[in-house]
């Protein structure tokens, strides 16, 4: 970006408002998420159809009917703050150190970018490669559709210019990468816990070399290894400009290597820690970092001339001895991650399987259930009767619960996710209702009853509806076979169209869709019998044209 | 994997920025729209500026006058000002819409009459009141009623906008209000319209003695005087003026101890006393002292049934924090850890109690002479 200076919400609306009608969907990765200040940041996006899930590394204090909340099947911390957008075929991604909460979205110091296009190729491609890990090890939910964005990203060889903790530690990722010799390191990353060990492998590696340490925390630690600290000068009180905003803190994770002719970037959101660099494995955390080689010249101009108005790097001398403590780090038992409503079935997910006592309650009551349940590939159907008492009866899908394990009685949030609703309502629809919704973001057309003799009444035509979709309100004799394969063909030529020219997205568009079809037929054999499948089938793979 | 086929990409990161937001420095805390409520339902159609009951006369015969023209009222109004500023020089007694302006500016008589003058005229100030004194219309029509308060007002005024300062000399001053005008817009105040009946309703209660009170103190030693327990069989604006002095309990301590923490980022002295002497509705400064006050008004708006949480200092800071983070929520002044995010937002004086319209309503019967 020119000005050095972007919005994350103002550069996400941008990208729906410029695409045609169709599949939208945003997929948010985060650390921390904070759903009030999401749903007025985002506003503007919310009122488009697009459907939103995000995956987090903390637990959420509220859950929403609108978004889809679900929790990262990760041991450790997962830690990366990546947007991922995608309107048809057009895709589009944003990474860097922002977490979807208040300080990440406008308090903080935080370094971010939006990459689209073929000129983003290799940021991208290296998006695609940790999206693949994530699929890979199974840390993210399969009904986030992960695949998805995979098929629509581009490839790319050799990972392309992301590197992620799944790939192996980053030191060894970062420290390969590096072309010349550097002759000084730049890193801008807030102080979480001991840097000393991580500081400790830098100078082994690149020995000779000047390690600047840019935070933000007041009094400043000493870090051994670190030849000079700076902490970031905010606007002074006696500042009498109105309006003027100054940052909360410094959250952005920078590290700039200069060479002699260049110098390499790595920022994201791996902030300077051992489990950030160095661990590797289930013990690390999932974190990303994007490679940029720029000049140093650009690399100082943004650091020092471009930070928000009335701050400034200071030079600081350490005061204390004092680290922070190492983050809070979430135990690597068992435990559970989120719910997802389907066809009336409740399941709870959680990081393994195995038979456990469980409690669970509505937030902020105090009645709780206990009960037994087994985990079967990390999944638990809950009980008919406690799922009534926990509010799910008629339909209704609380957005949260909590759950404690009954030997510890330590109360978690768990968001709950029902996939047979169209965002933002809580009317159970049928799978039609909903692809039409996915693909068009717009409600599957229904006939209007005939209010004059040999003439049906219209609805409002749609701007870009088919006319095989206007049957679907005007057949009013049709029967219900009729109407099914009207449905489909409807939906299938929407399916085709959301693709766009990739071969490998329709495909994969067209293999989910049938086996959510596959699986609402073994549910309900008598309403879908075999031949219903196959026709499907053979719509999903007709050549569709507008 | 070879280093020469490593990929990399040249674009540099950028600073994120927070959403744009209204620049704004008051009400941290958000109590400005409950006291609102309340000053609506006790004083309709009143507002903090609506001060001078003659304004109304003059809008009415402007109204007239003019056809309902904006700029042309506008200019009248100028002249009425300019003769104000004539008559009175500097005495600040005879309040007057522009007359901070005037005082800046050197006008000698011989001089042009200003084309512009002030930018909130009482023409936008009035107007709320005009109506719901049943003095106007919304299209701007004047009522019966405003048509005899227009023909009384009009005895005094000029036939035409007067070119050079000096021709307004003859323009009427604000405070010499003649019996008849007076009669005229106490019926309007009191006796026209549905949102008349809750505004007599609301004199009676506070009374003569007491808005004479609130004209020379403010609207704080009316509301001392509902600070017992509630009477539910009280008519409607004694159970308002009641509802003010509960949430003034709550909301002047509350935001005088943000604004201190603020200043202070999230950091004070002391403790919270569990007991001790305190002066309603005055919060001193020094910061014992006002942890001290800040609790007293807080155990006494809990025996008036607010609903006040735990009284320990970091109870109190995380509730005011919380309140101000609702408020505040596209703005903050400050991050859940006290740090400052926009600096130099506290006010210059210190706030009080909310006025709830009750000097500006002082004032205006203090101008057709009710009290």
């Amino acid at each position: 970006m020119d000005s050095g200076r972007l919005q994350i919400p103002a550069a996400v609306e941008r990208f729906f408002r410029e695409s045609p009608s169709g599949r939208w969907r945003f997929l948010g990765l985060t650390y921390e998420f904070d759903l009030g200040t999401f749903e007025r940041v985002f506003a503007n996006v919310l009122r488009f159809p697009v459907q939103i899930d995000l995956v987090l590394g903390k637990e959420p204090a509220s859950g929403s009917t609108r978004l889809r909340l679900w929790r990262a099947s990760w041991a450790g911390l997962f830690h990366p703050k990546l947007i991922l957008m995608l309107a048809n075929n057009r895709v589009a991604a944003g990474l860097g150190s922002a977490n979807l909460t208040a300080g990440g979205l406008s308090e903080n110091l935080e370094a971010w970018s939006f990459f689209e296009g073929d000129q983003d190729r290799a940021v991208l491609g290296g998006i695609r490669s940790f999206l693949e890990h994530l699929v890979r090890a199974q840390i993210l939910h399969p009904v986030t559709n992960a695949e998805e964005f995979i098929q629509a990203l581009p490839d790319c060889a050799d990972g392309g210019a992301v590197i992620s903790t799944l790939g192996g530690s980053l030191m060894d990722q970062v420290t390969s990468r590096l072309g010349g010799d550097v002759r000084r390191i730049d890193i801008i990353s807030p102080l979480n816990c001991d840097p000393t060990s991580v500081v400790r492998a830098l100078r082994k590696r690149l020995s000779k070399t000047n390690i600047c340490l840019y935070t933000s925390e007041e009094p400043v630690p000493s870090v051994r290894g670190i030849s000079s600290q700076y902490v970031l000068e905010r606007p002074q009180l006696d500042d009498r400009e109105e309006g003027i905003r100054a940052v909360a803190k410094m959250h952005a994770k920078i590290y700039a290597f200069h060479a002699a002719r260049h110098t390499d970037l790595f920022w994201g959101s791996a902030n300077l820690s051992y489990s950030a660099w160095l661990a590797r494995g289930r013990r690390a955390n999932v974190d990303l970092l994007l490679h940029s080689r720029v000049t140093s010249r650009a690399w100082l101009r943004l650091m020092k001339k471009r930070l928000p108005r009335g701050h400034r790097w200071k030079k600081a001398v350490s005061h204390t001895n004092a680290l922070p403590a190492d983050e809070k780090r979430p135990a690597a038992r068992w435990r559970l991650l989120h719910v997802a409503v389907e066809g009336g079935k409740i399941r709870l997910e959680a990081t393994g399987s195995g038979r456990h006592w469980l409690m669970l309650r509505m937030p902020g009551e105090r009645g709780s259930f206990r009960c037994c349940l087994v985990f079967r590939e990390k999944t638990s159907l809950l009980p008919k009767r406690i799922a009534k008492r926990l509010g799910f009866a008629g339909g209704r899908v609380p957005p949260l619960l909590e759950w404690s394990q009954t030997t510890r009685r330590e109360w978690s949030k768990i968001p709950v996710n029902s996939l047979d609703v169209i965002p933002g309502s809580i009317e159970t629809a049928s799978l039609e209702c909903m692809l039409f919704w996915e693909f068009t973001g717009r409600p599957l057309p229904r006939p209007t009853p005939l209010d004059l003799p040999g003439k049906a009444k219209r609805n409002r035509k749609s701007s870009d509806a088919f006319p095989d979709e206007e049957e679907l309100t005007v057949s009013e004799h049709q029967g219900e076979l009729d109407r099914f394969v009207l449905e489909w063909r409807a939906i299938a030529r929407r399916i085709a169209l959301a693709s766009g020219g990739n071969d490998r997205l329709r495909r994969h568009h067209m293999n989910e869709t049938i086996k959510r079809v596959e699986d609402l037929a073994s549910r309900e054999p008598t309403a879908w019998p075999p031949y219903k499948v196959e026709m499907v089938r053979d719509l999903l793979e007709r050549q569709w044209a507008k | 994997m070879s280093r020469s086929r490593l990929q990399y990409s040249s674009v540099l990161p950028s600073w994120v920025e927070p959403p744009p937001t209204e620049p704004g420095s008051i009400d941290p805390l958000g109590y400005l729209g409950p006291s609102d409520r309340i000053a609506e339902q006790l004083l309709p159609g009143a507002t903090v500026l609506t001060r001078r009951a003659r304004y109304l006369s003059f809008l009415c015969w402007a109204l007239r006058e003019t056809d309902n023209e904006p700029s042309e009222t506008d200019r009248w109004e100028i002249a009425l000002s300019v003769g104000e500023h004539l008559r009175h020089g500097d005495d600040t007694e005879c309040t007057y819409l522009g007359s901070r302006l005037l005082r800046g500016r050197a006008l000698a008589r011989g001089d042009r009459l200003p084309r512009r003058l002030h930018v909130q005229t009482a023409r936008l100030q009035y107007s709320g009141l005009l109506r719901s004194c049943g003095l106007a219309d919304d299209e701007g029509n004047v009522s019966h009623l405003g048509a005899e308060i227009a023909d009384t007002f009009g005895r005094y005024m000029p036939r035409s906008i007067p070119k050079r300062v000096s021709g307004c000399d003859g323009l009427p001053c604000l405070s010499k209000i003649g019996d008849r005008e007076a009669s005229s817009l106490r019926r309007g105040f009191f006796e026209t319209t549905d949102e008349a009946g809750r505004r007599l309703e609301t004199f009676r209660e506070v009374g003569t003695r007491n808005w004479r009170r609130v004209l020379q103190h403010g609207p704080a030693v009316l509301l001392r005087s509902y600070m017992g327990q509630p009477n539910p069989r009280a008519k409607s604006a004694a159970q308002l003026l009641h509802e003010a002095a509960s949430l003034e309990l709550e909301s002047l301590p509350l935001t005088r101890l943000f604004l201190e923490l603020y200043s202070n980022a999230g950091s004070l002295a002391g403790s919270v006393p569990r007991s001790g002497w305190y002066r309603v509705y005055q919060i001193r400064e020094t910061s014992k002292e006002m942890l001290a006050d800040v609790a007293g008004h807080l155990r006494r708006a809990a025996a008036l049934g607010r609903a006040i949480l735990m009284l320990s200092l970091p109870c109190l800071k995380a509730h005011v924090l919380h309140l101000h983070r609702v408020a505040k929520a596209d703005a903050p002044w400050v991050d859940q850890d006290w740090r400052i995010l926009r600096p130099g937002l506290k006010p210059q004086r210190l706030p009080g109690v909310h006025e709830y319209r009750l000097t500006a309503f002082a004032s205006l019967l203090h101008d057709i002479g009710e009290i």
